[in-house]
């Protein structure tokens, strides 16, 4: 579970504070994105598709639980801020608010240790369950550590949770947001997943929804609407653990990591430059001249939901369109041979509202 | 006026086309004789063969933007130029694509016919990189015109090749600091019906995989007022022709347009595509010392030399000053004395040279030099827009064409409008172990397409223009009956010229366009089967959508993404997500994919309900849920040929040649 500097979700207790905190929740739930898009964009077309899907799955519910947040801001009568410079993390470093001292997160291609010590830290549950992996070859890979409690830190779970109690508190009475500014085209996450907030209860649904994809519930590795799909954290660790988890009556915990394999054939990987920054290309190269545009184009992509998020719903779908740009223009990218070294280039997610 | 007035932003920098290549040889549209190498880039052999293979650029994403495009220049109502930095808000800014929106894209109508090609969905803005944009607007998509492949006399082919895209910016909108600029203030106050008048010029395009500018060239732009009742994509004004032969004048020099403007008394010329260079950033290749003026005596043909008895200069044209270009983007300005602008009103504009040397002159230079290009002949020009038409089987159009002599209408001028009628062998490639379909012919049944003249449907005549010299050709058609099989419709072109004027008085490519589709019957409850063969073709002509996004071959591919790309599909054609890219898709075709989709998303279809088992946990896949796809194409092992509109041109100049004469 990730921890966060308390006082983020402490004082909750007026509505600005409020929409602060929901700000400070759509920059965490991005901010997790670039990560995982570099581990998915540097799986070469057509391979490793099963780690690919998990990947892709996990990011697609990033970008619903970003929309929650900003639907919930949106309700309390805030506004999203997306479209600026300092909306982006700096990569590798912290998450926002400070989320769990000592995490760093990276940019780089997949690997079991890249999935292992950041995208599964970033999605632990609470309490999460050690579901055993029956592979003997893989016995080396030890089950996740209960993480310490450690005093003076709330979890995400706790931050979530506070802005669920604090609207709760403050009633049906602050939802002064324009409803028309909801987010909700069901062409893309279903009504259960992605709903008009428009009072209390709306909006502690929605950030339950956030909270179970990404943890599952105490009790079990799903989510607690969707049978078909596993909580961020399990997701992730079949990649690690090489096998599916699927029901298993012979563990007491009812589950385990035996189904089919789950490989990561190296040669359908991309060798990325890892935390790589655009300046690192050459001027005049052709990975300088792709990494910059990618980055317009994801700067086009921040800016698009910008949009979206503030008064123009219908432009979600313009969007979506930016985001097939990225990941075509991420393809060309690390396809780039850096010269002298063995890597290709890696997309970079800076600022760049021009392409120069 | 457009942007040929005093009022004028100049911009120069980087523009990309990243236009995919499977679908330049029309052959490769034939699902049954569609082989996977079609998908590779192109393969030179040690011995210097090649197999074309999907060519250049066969993962080309279509795209096209613009790309560090700096504001040098602005040129105000007063006459005057400015470029130092600080002297007006504007200048330092940059001309940009959307912040917000997918890239435009660059489109050709057909593979039988690849020199008209359009940016679709393209926004242009003006910015500091903050936003809001001072202005911004989207790209009226008109075909680019004056294309020709030896302006660069240092390369070859498409890196050779340059040409204009002129046309309108729609919709614009100003931001309240614009009007910080008086530059801005003066273009905003100047300019009508929400639009701007822009053209590029683009040229020093790189199609080598090999190189770090793969995909990039060079582009200089202009923008300037849109007036009421100006074409949008030509100037209606003074055109420059070579005498005898296409595309250039024995000094080099292609088509290209100018203008008088009375109330300023100034001469215009845009020589932003006209002259040969000598790199790919538009360094002029040097033909002497260069003056526009008028020719006393109109009957002075070109490499001829001029006396001051027949020939009135009016200004010397620094084209060779560093970095001329790039700094003006080729637009020559010159104010006209009381006898100069009097004379311009009759007689014929002409570039004259006076060099130590006169390569390729036939008489003798008697010092005050030599004609470089003249006008053309009674400062005849004739013009249409719009140059293409997609029509969806039987249907209409309308192009209006323009008269003029000597910058202004010919009221009640004849046009001969002519099919081109059967032209075999356009599309093809070269190479070894080509595609082994036939290659259809265009322009046939002429019978499809007729033309409203003496108030009855005709396959050709003579039109009339008007009392404003505009003659509206008035375009009827039926569908064509699937004369070339594997693809569907007919391209048709049409030529138009006023009776008698020579095949060099209009560039080579000048004709207006139509690809007329097939009929198709809409099935009430359509299967895979019924769409399967549109899919299939658009599979296998864009591996950027079959490997990367959506394998459009397969039937549970198309499923899995039927949400997205019943967006796509059902987006308007101007729209920079609409599919398919090449909007080449008649309305039938597309109906019956939607009502696939749309049974698909209400899960009325037995693979809809595989696909979503199959696909979960990524049950409502984003961008980033890969599809199922073929291997990556491999990277070439040897540098390709940009050749792509190259080869188009000269086959189509063998078989234009004969049937246009």
């Amino acid at each position: 579970m990730l921890k966060i500097q308390p006082q983020f979700a402490q004082g909750i207790d007026t509505v600005q504070v409020l929409r602060n905190a929901l700000q400070s929740a759509v920059e965490l739930e991005h901010a997790t994105l670039p990560a995982y898009l570099t581990a998915l964009y540097s799986i070469k077309a057509g391979t490793n598709r099963e780690a690919a899907a998990i990947i892709g799955s996990v990011s697609v519910q990033e970008m619903l639980h970003m929309t929650i947040a900003a639907n919930i801001l949106n309700a309390v009568g805030g506004h999203p801020v997306i479209d600026k410079p300092g909306f982006i993390p700096v990569y590798p470093g912290p998450l926002p608010m400070g989320v769990h001292e000592g995490l760093t997160i990276s940019l780089g291609k997949l690997t079991r240790s890249l999935v292992y010590d950041v995208f599964m830290t970033i999605e632990e549950p609470e309490v999460p369950q050690d579901y055993p992996v029956k592979q003997p070859a893989l016995a080396m890979f030890q089950q996740k550590a209960t993480a310490a409690q450690e005093p003076g830190f709330a979890t995400i779970g706790d931050f979530y949770q506070a802005i669920s109690d604090a609207i709760g508190r403050m009633g049906d009475e602050i939802f002064t947001g324009d409803p028309s500014h909801q987010v909700v085209d069901n062409t893309w996450f279903p009504p259960d997943q992605l709903f008009p907030v428009t009072d209390v209860a709306s909006a502690q649904r929605a950030i339950q929804v956030i909270v179970e994809q990404g943890e599952g519930t105490p009790k079990s590795p799903r989510e607690a609407d969707n049978e078909a799909a596993l909580a961020h954290y399990y997701r992730l660790a079949q990649i690690v653990y090489a096998r599916r988890l699927v029901k298993d009556p012979h563990e007491p915990l009812g589950w385990s990591y035996s189904g089919a394999p789950v490989g990561i054939d190296p040669a359908g990987i991309w060798n990325l430059y890892p935390n790589a920054k655009t300046v690192d290309y050459p001027p005049g190269s052709r990975a300088r001249t792709v990494s910059q545009q990618f980055n317009t184009t994801y700067t086009a992509l921040l800016t698009a939901l910008h949009v979206t998020f503030n008064g123009e719903p219908e432009r979600l779908r313009g969007a979506i369109g930016l985001m097939y740009e990225l990941k075509l223009t991420a393809d060309q990218l690390v396809a780039i041979p850096l010269p002298g070294t063995d890597y290709t280039a890696a997309p970079t997610f800076e600022y760049a509202p021009v392409n120069v | 006026m457009s942007f040929l007035n005093p009022v004028r932003l100049v911009f120069s920098g980087i523009f990309q086309a990243d236009v995919s290549t499977v679908n330049n040889d029309v052959r490769h549209f034939d699902n049954g004789s569609f082989e996977p190498s079609y998908q590779e880039f192109t393969k030179t052999l040690p011995n210097g063969d090649y197999i074309a293979n999907g060519w250049w650029n066969p993962t080309g994403s279509g795209a096209f933007r613009l790309i560090d495009c700096k504001v040098v220049g602005l040129g105000l109502a007063d006459g005057s130029f400015v470029d130092t930095p600080g002297a007006d808000a504007a200048l330092g800014m940059l001309i940009g694509g959307s912040t917000d929106r997918t890239s435009g894209k660059l489109v050709d109508i057909d593979p039988q016919w690849q020199v008209a090609s359009a940016p679709w969905g393209l926004d242009v803005r003006l910015t500091d990189g903050k936003t809001p944009p001072f202005f911004s607007g989207r790209y009226q998509p008109n075909p680019f015109r004056d294309l020709w492949f030896t302006r660069n006399i240092n390369a070859q082919n498409d890196s050779a090749a340059s040409s204009t895209f002129q046309s309108v910016l729609e919709n614009v909108d100003w931001a309240d600091d614009a009007m910080l600029s008086p530059f801005l203030r003066q273009l905003r106050d100047a300019t009508t019906g929400g639009m701007l008048s822009i053209r590029l010029a683009t040229f020093g395009f790189i199609g080598d995989v090999k190189d770090p500018r793969f995909t990039l060239g060079t582009v200089v732009g202009t923008i300037g007022p849109q007036l009421e009742d100006e074409p949008v994509s030509f100037i209606r004004g003074r055109r420059f022709i070579p005498a005898n032969n296409i595309p250039y004048s024995w000094a080099g020099i292609t088509y290209f347009s100018g203008q008088i403007d009375e109330p300023s008394r100034t001469a215009f010329l845009d020589l932003s595509n006209a002259l040969q260079i000598t790199d790919a950033k538009g360094t002029p290749n040097p033909i002497g010392a260069m003056t526009l003026g008028i020719l006393r005596d109109a009957s002075v043909t070109e490499n001829t030399p001029v006396t001051p008895d027949n020939y009135l200069p009016i200004a010397r044209i620094p084209y060779d000053a560093p970095d001329w270009l790039a700094r003006t983007a080729g637009v020559f300005a010159a104010g006209l004395t009381d006898e100069q602008l009097a004379l311009s009103k009759t007689n014929p504009l002409a570039l004259v040279t006076v060099s130590d040397t006169n390569p390729g002159a036939t008489d003798l230079d008697l010092g005050y030099g030599i004609v470089a290009i003249r006008e053309a002949q009674d400062g005849v020009y004739v013009c249409a827009e719009p140059l293409v038409h997609r029509i969806d089987g039987a249907g209409r159009a309308e192009s209006l064409v323009y008269a003029t002599r000597y910058g202004h209408p010919v009221p009640g001028a004849s046009i001969a409008i002519t099919q081109m009628g059967r032209i075999p062998g356009q599309g093809g490639g070269g190479g070894l172990d080509q595609p082994s379909a036939p290659i259809p012919d265009m322009g046939v049944p002429e019978s499809a397409v007729t033309f409203a003249v003496n108030g009855g449907p005709a396959t050709g005549g003579t039109i009339v223009a008007d009392e404003d010299g505009v003659a509206r050709l008035d375009i009827s058609t039926t569908s064509p009956g699937n004369p070339r099989g594997y693809i569907d419709g007919q391209v048709y072109l049409i030529d138009y010229r006023i009776p008698g004027q020579s095949n060099t008085a209009r560039s080579s490519f000048d004709y207006i366009a139509l690809h007329v589709r097939d009929d198709f019957d809409v099935p009430a409850d359509p299967t895979w089967d019924d769409i399967a063969p549109i899919m299939t073709q658009y599979g296998n002509l864009y591996p950027i959508m079959s490997k990367h996004l959506v394998d459009l071959g397969s039937e549970a591919s198309c499923a899995r993404h039927a949400d997205i790309l019943h967006l796509a599909f059902s987006l308007p054609e101007t729209d920079p997500n609409y599919m398919p890219v090449t909007r080449d898709l008649s309305v039938y075709k597309r109906r019956t994919i939607l009502a696939w989709l749309e049974k698909v998303q209400r899960g009325e279809t037995a693979v809809q309900a595989r696909a979503h088992q199959a696909a979960a946990p990524a049950l409502r896949t984003g961008p980033s849920g890969t599809a199922p796809a073929k291997a990556a194409t491999a990277t070439p092992d040897q540098p390709t040929a940009a050749d792509g509109k190259t080869q188009f041109a000269k086959t189509f100049a063998r078989a234009a040649t004969r049937s246009r004469s």
